[in-house]
């Protein structure tokens, strides 16, 4: 088992720069996603780890030990495709038996690996089972008994749990948690989708353009996201965000103000900024931590006020897309527009074209800086 | 004007069974959401009724006129492939206007057309990209130009296969609203594709769920998500879906109860079979609580996943596992053990033979 750690490492391919001067550390038994859109360079970063695709500038070092140089096949790492990538005539034992077999390793040594990885990943009675008859989720499960039974220092994952449907998606991704913890080898998780990012691993890179944009603890990157990438990114419907100046009150309490509503900053949120505060911010609120409550009749036309768009019950709870009447009150909108997504509780009779106040949490409130896009609470670096 | 029928639909693959007998209604305006696992049969249904390929059994019928042996260029139904098919050689503008500048359609002045294709760019958030080539596109937005494409048309009805499923979380929120406006505007029927239940609970008017070829439940979205009328069903819908408990019903003092080897949980009905019955019962996990000191159902934690507003607790009971959702903002160590109250909610039963949903004897 190894820690691993990238020292400003960059790669390029021409004048392409997928990955520019990253550098991160993952703890020995840490299992760390590489999380970010198409095109971020988190899949080029896992590559360079793997030795695959050579770094353009920088080091990587395994437990201390310098690898930049070394061949894949001399860093001790092994790989979890999204495709599974068995041998589709071979039985699920001599799939996970391949590794050894190809090393020459003794049958009895072999059988004895092959044995404890089986019952680890519950597949024993599976054994003789050629793996083209198996579900996906269960070929999946032998591809990553493959990985662990020549016990590599660190295991990668691509994408694994991309060409699983949401069940076995679900079930396996909390299945590799386990089989990480109880093995304890050193892990590093590529995907595009958070919440396996964040479901599945200790700590997330957040990556964009091939630029780190936060390292944290999951519950950190969705409580205090570094910057407005990262507040988007996180989170399922994404956080709603409002354009705003800030000013102090007659009674000194610091006030965020956009077209046609005002917001009083609770002093929890105040102290938490950095000073000097910026003219421009960018308010965040997450539709969770909106309600929207009916206005009948003649009610104030102030404030975040608007039309119900678009119901969609999730079984548990609806979400509620709401179209402001001041088209900028939002503009920066989670959509780019002036649309407000809010949750709410399941069945509730939110049909399009009722009106509605939406109100924020004060206590759940994120603040921005608009020139540059940084959390103004500052970083969280659990 | 506009119902889309299937009777009795079938498609067999040499022994495998694609499609068994399949009976739908679509009525005008409405959409239908059609979930169920890959491999169900959901792009194989989507196929026929779009005349790409011919059924074994059964017939597809639009408005009252059986059109099974029609080829598909004649039926007028708007399909979007989950493949796109687009055309690499044309800008994205052209994509998008060339069912209107088929033969077949009916002429529009230039202006009228550019109009069309401007308020569809529009809709799918493509405007600024008008001129681009496919190959100059991302996979979401060659998505989006499909979806372009299939929605300028006014078809007798639409099939939409997985059309949003390559988009990324914000634009997919707000192109369901979108999209359905559109569809339900028109009095076309629409069939609604998706793996994602989810999905289909949120656009559509009433979803049928397929697996393995059989058509397993038509409903409302609430009505699917509460009362799941198979095991398959419960397995499919929720996020995670509902936690399945094999047991048995037992007699205790005149009261029903479901026993498993770690819990016991009193019915609040009596369902056909009674005592004795193997049963499976079904827990949501947003239904389950974790409480302090001393309980009944206890288990130890193998897994938490944090998901920033809530997380997923994944709790051995005895040689089973449950997931349950839980909002307390601590974290969990593998190993800890937790006491669960599984009073709350409305669980479902179902029977362990043949997986459908027990409801109350009458």
């Amino acid at each position: 088992m190894a820690s691993i750690r990238l020292e400003r490492v960059w790669k390029r391919y021409g004048p392409v720069e997928a990955v520019k001067a990253l550098s991160l550390a993952c703890a020995d038994g840490e299992l760390l996603a590489l999380l970010g859109p198409s095109g971020c360079g988190k899949t080029s970063t896992l590559k360079m780890i793997a030795g695959i695709e050579t770094v353009s500038e920088g080091a990587i070092d395994f437990g201390g030990r310098d690898v930049t140089a070394l061949d894949p096949a001399a860093r001790n790492v092994a790989m979890v495709f999204e495709d599974y990538a068995l041998y589709p005539h071979l039985s699920v034992a001599d799939n996970v038996a391949f590794p050894l077999a190809v090393r020459g390793r003794p049958a009895a040594e072999t059988r004895r690996a092959v044995d404890d990885v089986l019952a680890l990943l519950g597949l024993t009675s599976l054994r003789d089972v050629g793996v083209r008859q198996l579900s996906g989720g269960a070929q999946q499960r032998v591809a990553i008994g493959r990985a662990l039974v020549r016990r590599p220092e660190v295991i990668l994952f691509d994408e694994p749990l991309s060409h699983l449907d949401g069940d076995h998606k679900v079930q396996l991704r909390a299945e590799i948690k386990r089989l990480q913890k109880e093995t304890g080898v050193t892990g590093v998780l590529v995907t595009h989708d958070q919440t396996e990012a964040m479901a599945m691993a200790d700590r997330v890179a957040v990556m964009d353009g091939g630029v780190l944009q936060q390292l944290a603890v999951p519950q950190a990157l969705y409580e205090r996201p570094a910057n407005l990438f990262v507040a988007q990114f996180i989170g399922e419907p994404p956080m709603n965000l409002f354009g705003a100046t800030l000013a102090t009150d007659a009674s000194a309490a610091l006030t965020a103000i956009g077209e046609g509503w005002r917001l009083r900053l609770p002093p929890s949120v105040a102290a938490a900024l950095r000073r000097p505060l910026p003219p421009e911010v960018v308010v965040g609120v997450r539709p969770e931590h909106l309600t929207l409550e009916p206005l009948d009749g003649a009610a104030d036309a102030a404030g975040l006020v608007g039309q119900v768009f678009f119901r969609e019950p999730r079984g548990d709870v609806d979400v509620v897309l709401v179209r402001l009447d001041r088209p900028h009150a939002a503009a920066i909108g989670p959509l780019g527009r002036d649309i407000v997504t809010v949750e709410t509780a399941a069945g509730a009779d939110w049909t399009p074209g009722r009106r509605g106040a939406v109100r924020p949490a004060p206590d759940h409130l994120h603040l921005f800086d608009a020139a540059d896009g940084r959390n103004l609470a500052g970083e969280d670096t659990r | 004007m506009g119902r889309l029928e299937l009777r009795g639909l079938g498609r067999v693959f040499g022994a495998h069974r694609a499609l068994d007998n399949v009976d739908l209604a679509v009525g005008p305006g409405e959409i239908l959401g059609l979930t169920g696992p890959s491999g169900a049969g959901k792009s194989t249904l989507c196929r026929l009724v779009a005349g790409l390929d011919a059924p074994s059994a059964g017939d597809v019928v639009l408005d009252g006129t059986t059109v099974t042996g029609v080829p598909a260029e004649r039926r007028r139904v708007a399909f979007m492939f989950e493949s796109y098919a687009l055309y690499p050689h044309l800008s994205v503008f052209d994509n998008v206007a060339f069912p209107l500048r088929a033969p077949s359609a009916p002429r529009l002045a230039p202006a009228a057309l550019t109009a069309r294709v401007h308020e569809l760019l529009a809709l799918v958030e493509l405007e600024a990209l008008a001129a681009r080539r496919p190959a100059e596109l991302s996979g979401g937005q060659r998505q989006r130009v499909a979806l372009g494409r299939a929605l300028v048309q006014s078809p007798r009805a639409w099939l939409l296969d997985e059309p949003i499923s390559h988009l990324d979380a914000k634009l997919r929120h707000l192109l369901r609203g979108a999209i359905r406006r559109r569809l339900v505007a028109t009095d076309a029927p629409t069939i609604w594709a998706s793996p994602d239940a989810l999905e289909t609970l949120a656009v559509a008017d009433r979803v049928a769920v397929l697996v393995g070829g059989r058509v397993q439940q038509v409903g409302a979205p609430a009505e699917i998500y509460r009362r799941p009328a198979t095991v398959d069903v419960a397995r499919l819908v929720g996020d995670p879906p509902m936690n399945l408990l094999p047991g048995t019903l037992a007699d205790e003092g005149g009261r029903l109860v479901f026993r498993h080897p770690a819990l016991r949980v009193p019915l609040r009905f009596t369902p056909r079979g009674g005592a004795g019955s193997e049963v499976v019962l079904g827990l949501r996990p947003g239904d389950l609580r974790l409480v302090d000191g001393d309980a009944s159902v206890r288990g130890e934690v193998s897994v938490w996943e944090p998901l920033g507003k809530h997380a997923i607790l994944t709790v051995k009971l005895g040689s089973d596992v449950v997931k349950v959702k839980v909002t307390q903002p601590r974290g969990w160590k593998p190993g800890e053990t937790v006491a669960l109250d599984v009073s709350a909610g409305e669980p479902a039963l179902f029977d362990a033979a043949t997986g459908s949903a027990l409801s109350p004897s009458t």
